[in-house]
Order: structure tokens, then sequence, then C-alpha cells
């Protein structure tokens, strides 16, 4: 566990360098199967020994001596931000986003650029221009996505913590599928200056580890407002690590039971509401029944907003600008969002898609702050189906997109959600979902801590 | 088999086609201009404030305060 790390770092029984060239060699090995990192940072020992000297005169940061690995849609100076995509296979970023900045400040190592769905465009880990990504805790079935490479990293053991980014579901989704925790922040908490984006009213990066204290420690890194995101909120610091092992006794805990009729699967329900029943038994909270309504059509609202933000997003990647011709060099599903966006931008006169799915999302945006008014916490699965097997012929993409019907309600709510390991079924890891209101991230991933040290697992 | 970029496009189609189909569900009256607006603003920050002068700056005729618009010009 990565406080027990952090400890022997920072005691020097083992040194950055020593970190450092572990994963190095564990991604030599096996990454050309796992297929979750695309490029290697050659300057990451160098940069293990400049940490090693920081440590011994105890000026090291908060993140001395971990390796982190970047989702390739993230900006960070010298390394490719390829998106997963041809289009900027050959595009190297010019500057360190915001939260890269951050990661260097606190003298965490970047490892490498992850693999992801191209332009975060999935939710499978498999419309990566660079091959799709295995999922190493469930081998032949998805990682899940777009984070795919992110998350599949962290649970290969070729990071500490990686980071990913969220618009739907695409952090906690991978997290649920390979069995790590992967963190949503409230909107506006961490800057997404140096993020190309899918959808900006929706877009998040977060961290992804294996454990709840790594997720805090990360955001204790990233978080806070910057003049480079005008959609960053000023606020008040937050300490993320202050209290994390308090736990959430006497807080209430909604459990949505309309989502058992939208798991295709219901033994993920199932694992969520034996996960709930023992938070109550084990943890001191009260359990309620909650209803959100139009929480079923979240994929339906979320689609159309993504296609319009990513056609308008895209205009950019016209072969002078950046990289190559977009519309010429991208695989099925970019294409298929730009040119539903560019369909959705013609006919939008008659408020035909648009408003009508930007009314959706604020009904559910709604329902959920009016859930809040009863608990401080809600619980949902993360996806409603078990990853399907890589290379299975899915023709329709509305079978993807249904990946992603209960992480779009936090997205469009503009909360904190954590996807947290709650069991396992046939050989593949599940998670539970855990939401809580804008800002009460800390409390959140408090609850998040106390549920794995209690080990309240499902199998 | 790889699609084509019209199947895509058609197939595209028909998703937002069914999509707004679905969406036509939500009943309730929903202000979503609030939403674009608040999008914008900070409690300490007035982002129309002088945003009438500035358009009037750049309308080549205006008068009494007013833009005035080319008739019949194309």
């Amino acid at each position: 566990m990565l406080p027990e790390v952090i400890g022997r770092i920072r005691s020097g029984s083992i040194s950055a360098e020593e970190r450092i060239r572990m994963f190095l060699e564990r991604i030599e090995l096996d990454n050309p199967h796992i297929n979750s990192v695309l490029h290697v940072n050659s300057n990451a020992i160098e940069e293990a020994k400049r940490i090693d000297e920081r440590i011994k005169t105890r000026q090291a940061g908060k993140l001395a001596g971990l390796g982190i690995i970047v989702k390739p849609n993230i900006s960070v100076k010298g390394l490719p931000i390829s998106c997963g995509s041809k289009v900027l296979e050959n595009y190297i970023g010019s500057f360190d986003a915001d939260v890269i900045s951050a990661i260097r400040r606190e003298d965490g190592i970047i490892l490498g650029m992850a693999n992801c769905d191209e332009f975060a465009s999935g939710s499978s880990g498999e419309n990566s221009a660079f091959g799709p990504t295995q999922n190493p805790t469930s081998p032949g079935r998805i990682p899940g996505g777009s984070s795919s490479g992110s998350a599949a990293s962290v649970a290969a053991g070729f990071c500490d913590i990686a980071l990913g980014s969220d618009t739907g579901g695409s952090i906690r989704n991978p997290a649920s599928h390979c069995g790590v925790f992967g963190f949503k922040p409230t909107y506006g908490l961490v800057s997404r200056h140096g993020l190309v984006d899918l959808s900006m009213s929706l877009d998040v990066i977060g961290p992804i580890c294996k454990d709840a204290y790594g997720i805090a420690l990360m955001m204790d890194v990233i978080s806070g407002s910057s003049e480079n995101d005008a959609k960053t909120i000023p606020h008040e610091r937050i300490d993320f690590l202050r209290g994390i092992d308090d736990g959430i006794k006497g807080k209430t805990v909604g459990l949505c039971s309309i989502a058992k009729e939208m798991c295709s699967e219901k033994r993920i329900y199932d694992v969520v509401e034996s996960t709930a029943e023992n938070m109550k038994k084990n943890l001191g909270v009260k359990l309620i029944d909650i209803d959100i309504p139009h929480i079923d059509l979240s994929v339906q609202a979320y689609y159309p907003l993504v296609y319009v933000e990513f056609f308008s997003g895209t205009r950019k990647f016209d072969g002078k600008k950046y990289g190559k011709p977009i519309e010429e060099f991208c695989g099925e599903e970019v294409l298929r969002r730009i040119l539903g966006g560019k369909e959705i931008s013609r006919a939008e006169y008659e408020g035909k898609y648009y408003r009508l799915a930007l009314k959706a999302k604020m009904a559910i945006k709604i329902a959920v702050e009016k859930a809040f008014e009863k608990v401080d916490f809600i619980v949902l699965p993360v996806t409603p189906k078990l990853p399907h097997r890589i290379g299975d012929k899915i023709t329709d993409p509305r079978v993807i997109y249904a990946y992603d019907a209960f992480t779009i309600p936090a997205n469009f709510a503009g909360i904190c959600a954590i996807s947290v390991p709650a069991g396992e079924i046939d050989g593949c890891p599940v998670g539970m979902q855990i939401l809580a209101k804008s800002f009460n991230d800390a409390t959140l991933l408090r609850a998040a801590r106390v549920i794995e040290r209690l080990g309240i697992k499902n199998a | 088999m790889k699609k084509s970029q019209a199947e895509i496009e058609q197939e595209a189609k028909k998703i937002i086609d069914e999509f707004a189909k679905a969406l036509e569900a939500v009943k309730e009256e929903v202000n979503i201009d609030t939403e674009l607006f608040d999008s914008m603003r900070t409690p300490d920050r007035d982002p129309e404030k002088g945003l009438k002068i500035n358009m009037l700056r750049n309308f080549p005729k205006t008068k009494d305060g007013e833009p005035q618009m080319e008739k019949k010009g194309w």
C-alpha cells in the first residue's frame, strides 16, 4: 500500500531510482501484451536520481519517488500527446498542464504516457489507434475506458498513481473493471489547463490508484483554482489527508434501487446492495432507499451533448495547426461523434436535439441535488454489465454507450464520485460507485478509505 | 468489415433521433438558459458589464445607443 511505500522511500530503505527502475523493468516485460503504456519518459531515471538527492536533504515533496503515468490527452512537455490517435501521433507537448506542474513541484516522476480510447471517445479501451489495452486483472476482457491505459497501468503495477480524465465515467469505468480506485473530482476543483477536451462542460482530470490514500494524496497535490482554467472555482484549500481515517459514522447513505432494473447483469447490483448493507452494519451509517428520476435517460442526454461539444472542439484539428486532418485519420467512433455533432448543430434551429438534451441534463442534475437533501452519499453500480471480451463483435455503438449509464449523472451534477473495488463476478472485478455533494471530495475519500480498510468486499 | 463514412453518418443520425425521442419523456419545465448563463458567472464578476458598449463600438453604424442594421445592402 502507498503509505508504506512512501515510508520506505523517506526512510531510505528504497531509493526513488530503484522504484522507478522497477516500474520501467515491469513495463518492458509486461507492456508488450498489456499495451497500457504508449510512451516511456526516457528522463525518468535521471529525474529519480535528482529527487533522491532532495530526499537525502529532506527537501522532497509529497510525491517524492512515486511513479506517475499520464493519459495522453494531458499535456506533458517533451512527451507525445497522441490522444490515442493517428491524428496527433507525432505531436509533442510544448508545455506542462497545470496538474503536471503540480506533480513536478511535489517531486512526482512522470514515467510515461498511457494508452486510451481515441480522443477519450470510448468506454471499452478498444478504440485506440495504437491497439486495444488488455485488462491485467481479468485477462481477455476489456479494461474499460476511456482512461483504459491509466487504469490498466495501475492494476499491472506499472506505476503508483495514474492520471485520467472523466467526462461521463472515463476514470470510474476502467477503475471498476481493473479492480482499482478511480476518482472523479468535483467539477471546478482541478484545473483542466492542458487537457485536450472531449466535452469541456463535463471534463475533469482525476487520479487512479490501488488505494484510497493514493487518491487523496494526488488530490492534495493537483486540486486548487488556477487562472489558466476559468472554470476552476476559488475555494479554501481542501486538506485531503487530514482526517482520512476518521470514518463516516452517523452519515446517511442512499441506495438507488431503480438501478437494479437498469443493470443487465443483476449480480452487479447485488454486489452494490450487499456492500451498502455491510456499510450499515460495520461503519455506523444509516441506509435509506432513494429515487433519482430520469437517471435512466442519462445516456440519451449525454451523447448528443458530447457529440456537439466534441464536434466544436475538434475543429482545430484541421491538419494546419495540429497534427493531421481529423476526419481523414480518425477511427470510427470519433468520426461518428463528429458527424453526429455536425448534424445536431445543423438541425438545432428547431431545438430538436441539443436543447432537449440540455433539458434532460438539467432535470437529472436537479434530481441528484434533490436526493442529496436526504443523504450524504449515494451508492450506485459503476457499470450495468461486466466487461466484454476483447474482440467481441459489437457493431451497435449504443451497446458500448450503455456502460456509462450510472457514471454520467455525477458529471451532469458536477459532483464528486469514486469507484471503489467492491467484489468479483466470474473473475471480473466489480466496483461500487459512491457519490457526494460538490466540494465534499475529502469526505467522499474518507468513505472510500474506511470501506477499503475494513475490507468490505463481496465475492 | 469497416463501415463507410456514409454508413457512420446514417448511424449517428439514427442514434440522435432515437435519443431525442426518448428524451421527450422529460416533461418538467426546466430553465436551461439559467444553466448557460450561470456557467459564465462568478459571484464577484459580471460578465455582461460593458458588453453593450463594446458591441456598439464594433458596429459600423449606431444611433441613440442602438445598432443600426444594414438594410438591403446585399
